[in-house]
């Protein structure tokens, strides 16, 4: 194997790739990154076994062939080097690189017993543009569970095709954040990872490209035109969203969304000092909400206004909740639709249908 | 399979001295309390004043009289929890599946830790190796395939015992022990089971369970299938989470007599109490008290007050308890306080508490139909007047072709 290839380009594959190398394992091979030099791509390929990449990288090829190489030095030397071309050689079990006047020799191992990152592809699902994904992606990750033991299905993200909608849902149980696109395709549901969707969303380079997403066994694959990377699936259901955000609304609010946002962050910071859960309390009234908690810190009350329709109601939520919510509506103004003292509160940026964030209350009883 | 794992601390608290002092290791440790509080009684002896005939709960005089070498010191809570926090810390490095059960005992479930760890009497062994190297603590591990068996399985050899008990054991191991050995079988249900000429575990096991539901209701079925060995309660990492009652109680220095005493006590713990429940986040609905005389006659009686976490609630319920059942001059010589019926004082409300409920809903109606037909219930929605004129079942047909 031989090749030619710019150093910035090695340098940013290897440092994506290395993200999905096994922290802990016992095949030391797994440890490595494998280099596939054919026709004019050099592919870098590692995995976990539980999530995997490729990443294709243009480069004048020589001489054709695979290796595995333990990264860590090589990364750490390529970012101190001087901007240029690299050479890449190998022979009888060791690599050879060189640049400039700098000449590095290390051991390889052998890429037989390297396992296969990333399974074969036939046709895709679906196929979007990445940057749209990327962002249905971002609006809904983090109301995904962090760990749960009773329920590890929901440190998932759930991605269905069904009746020309793409759906991508997070929830914890007490929240729900659901995006989705009309699209074309053949209809599938799978939950994955969401650190895989986190390593994906930080591995898709900007650009107009399209992703696809295709599935086989118990995996999953994401692929655009120099990276793909798989990752197993996680298996359970997921409550039936579209049904559970369906709600009679006692009281209907329309807010400014920055400005509703800045006052729950500020409440906030007060909050969260209390053991109570981030607690702040929403009073509803005639065309405001007044904004309060308290905790050892202090206390806080805002009034924000907003239109409002409905009853008057008081009703106390998770403020982080809320926060994240908010931080995902890119539209100036937002809808909160709230069901009542101990029912939800769906979030929809005014006049969009497709973004829905559902949240549920703290139910209070200081006095039962 | 063998994954349940029951870790108990042998003789912790006088450990936890011994581990901080050095000099004490291999001496006769006793911790007790304060007799001149009249509650001089041992608490816990080291293993090396237990050779001299020792036991918990002993008069600290006798103690003295069988061990006067030994080291006599009073309680350090402090330095309990500490060690506690950090013996739990290391159960939690092998399995996040850890559910505390006192501040000394913890079980574990090692499924799936094989692979990191090894098998289960290997992870016992690693949990006491590192007990002993990181905190100098002894302990004594239970290997079972449930919660009962390894909890009895830890109690077989101390300290420093590791213990495997399979569900084939349970009849060489467990049926021979007295009754009130048997995890649960404190010593009135010992008294009782052993009128009904149930002496051993193996009585209780081989007696037929209904006898022991008419006697002792649900209690009964769960020693009947304990003496069997069988108990299907999981590893509950939160169990330690959901308090159901906090209560304090006092052993008063001297005897009270009066009613401004009596009053000034139950404040003080009604106070104890409200700022436990408050700093947990709870409010409660059931308020306790617990009076003692001197001749040891003991009286608990409760009242129900509107769900509250104020010290004032907690008080006036307990204080109208005690007009109620003490004369004012009977010497008492213990008080005690608590609430019961905590919930949370807020409650993140969650999207499977709706889902569950609907769950055990149809889960009901399913077995009601099964027993006593698909007529027998039916949503009150489906009960319109044109549906009941059909034959059949009103929850099906007609329904469906209404749509």
């Amino acid at each position: 194997m031989e090749f030619v290839i710019d150093k910035d380009e090695l340098l940013s594959g290897i440092s994506l790739a290395e993200r999905f190398i096994a922290g802990k394992t016992t095949m030391p091979i797994l440890s490595g990154v494998k280099f596939s030099a054919y026709g004019s791509t050099l592919e870098l390929s590692a995995t976990d076994l539980e999530m995997g990449i490729e990443c294709r990288l243009p480069a004048q090829i020589m001489e054709e062939g695979d290796i595995v190489i333990s990264t860590k030095a090589l990364s750490e030397i390529l970012r101190k080097l001087p901007k240029g071309q690299v050479l890449f050689k190998c022979e009888g079990g060791r690599v050879y690189v060189e640049s400039g006047d700098f000449h590095l020799t290390m051991p390889a191992l052998e890429s037989d017993d390297f396992p296969e990152a990333v399974p074969q592809q036939t046709s895709p699902l679906i196929k979007l543009p990445k940057e749209v994904f990327k962002n249905m992606v971002k609006q809904t990750i983090f109301a995904r569970a962090e760990d749960s033991i009773a329920r590890p299905v929901l440190t998932g993200e759930l991605l269905e095709l069904k009746e020309g909608k793409f759906h991508v849902v997070a929830l914890d149980g007490f929240r729900i954040a659901w995006r989705w696109e009309e699209l074309e395709g053949s209809d599938f549901s799978v939950v994955v990872p969401g650190k895989a969707l986190l390593e994906l969303t930080r591995a898709i380079s900007d650009g107009e490209d399209f992703l696809e997403i295709h599935t086989g066994g118990n995996r999953v694959v994401f692929r655009t035109e120099n990276t793909t990377i798989s990752s197993r699936l996680l298996e359970g259901k997921f409550i039936d969203y579209e049904q559970v955000v369906e709600i009679e609304p006692k009281v209907t609010a329309v807010a400014n969304t920055d400005l509703l946002l800045s006052s729950i962050e500020r409440a906030f910071v007060v909050a969260r000092e209390g053991s109570k859960n981030n607690l702040i309390k929403f009073n509803i009234e005639s065309n405001c909400i007044k904004i309060s908690t308290e905790s050892d810190i202090g206390s806080v009350y805002e009034k924000v206004d907003c239109d409002t329709a409905g009853e008057e109601l008081l009703v106390a939520f998770n403020a982080r909740f809320f926060i994240e919510a908010l931080k995902s509506v890119e539209k100036p103004e937002v809808e909160m639709k709230f069901a009542g003292e101990v029912g939800p509160c769906v979030i929809r940026p005014l006049g969009v249908e497709n973004h829905v964030n559902f949240i549920l209350p703290v139910r209070l009883r200081s006095d039962g | 399979m063998l994954t349940i794992l029951h870790v108990d601390m042998n003789a912790f608290y006088a450990s936890c001295h011994q581990a901080v002092d050095p000099s004490l290791r291999g001496r006769p440790v006793i911790v007790a309390g304060d007799p001149k509080k009249r509650n001089g009684i041992v608490l816990t002896a080291s293993y090396e004043a237990r050779k001299f005939g020792v036991r918990t709960a002993m008069p600290l005089w006798e103690a003295k009289r069988l061990c006067p070498k030994a080291v006599f010191l009073k309680p350090d809570y402090r330095l309990y929890v500490e060690f506690s926090h950090r013996a739990m810390e290391i159960l939690k490095k092998f399995t996040p599946l850890v559910e505390v059960f006192s501040i000394d005992e913890a079980w574990l479930d090692v499924e799936g830790c094989e692979g990191l760890f090894g098998d289960a009497l290997t992870i016992a062994e690693k949990i006491q190796k590192s007990m002993m190297e990181e905190l100098s603590l002894p302990c004594s591990v239970g290997v079972s395939c449930n919660k009962l068996l390894s909890k009895m399985a830890s109690d077989m050899k101390k300290p420093m015992g590791i213990t495997v008990i399979t569900p084939d054991d349970v009849q060489n191991m467990l049926w021979p022990l007295p009754v009130e050995e048997l995890y649960g079988v404190g010593p009135r249900m010992a008294e009782h089971l052993k009128k009904m000429n149930i002496n051993t575990i193996g009585d209780l096991a081989r007696i037929p369970p209904e006898f022991l539901q008419a006697a002792f209701g649900v209690v009964g079925l769960r020693l009947h299938r304990w003496a069997n060995g069988i108990d299907d309660s999981p590893v509950d990492p939160h169990s330690a989470d959901k308090a159901k009652s906090m209560g304090h109680s006092v052993t008063l220095p001297q005897d009270i007599t009066t009613w401004e005493e009596a009053e000034a006590v139950l404040l003080s713990l009604s106070e104890q109490v409200g700022r436990r429940i408050r700093c947990g986040g709870y409010v409660g609905k059931v308020v306790t008290v617990t009076l003692r005389d001197s001749s040891f006659v003991t009286v608990t009686r409760s009242a129900t007050v509107p769900y509250t976490n104020l010290t004032e609630d907690i008080y006036r319920a307990a204080k109208k308890l005690l007009h109620s059942n003490w004369d004012g001059k009977t010497p008492l010589r213990l008080l005690g306080v608590s609430l019961s019926g905590l919930i949370k004082e807020f409650d993140q409300i969650s999207i499977f508490e709706a889902d569950e409920k609907k769950k055990r809903l149809d889960r009901v109606i399913d077995e009601i139909r099964e027993r006593f037909g698909d007529d027998a219930i039916f949503r009150a929605k489906l009960k319109s007047q044109d549906l009941l004129g059909q034959k059949g079942s009103p929850a099906l047909g007609p329904f469906t072709k209404r749509n």
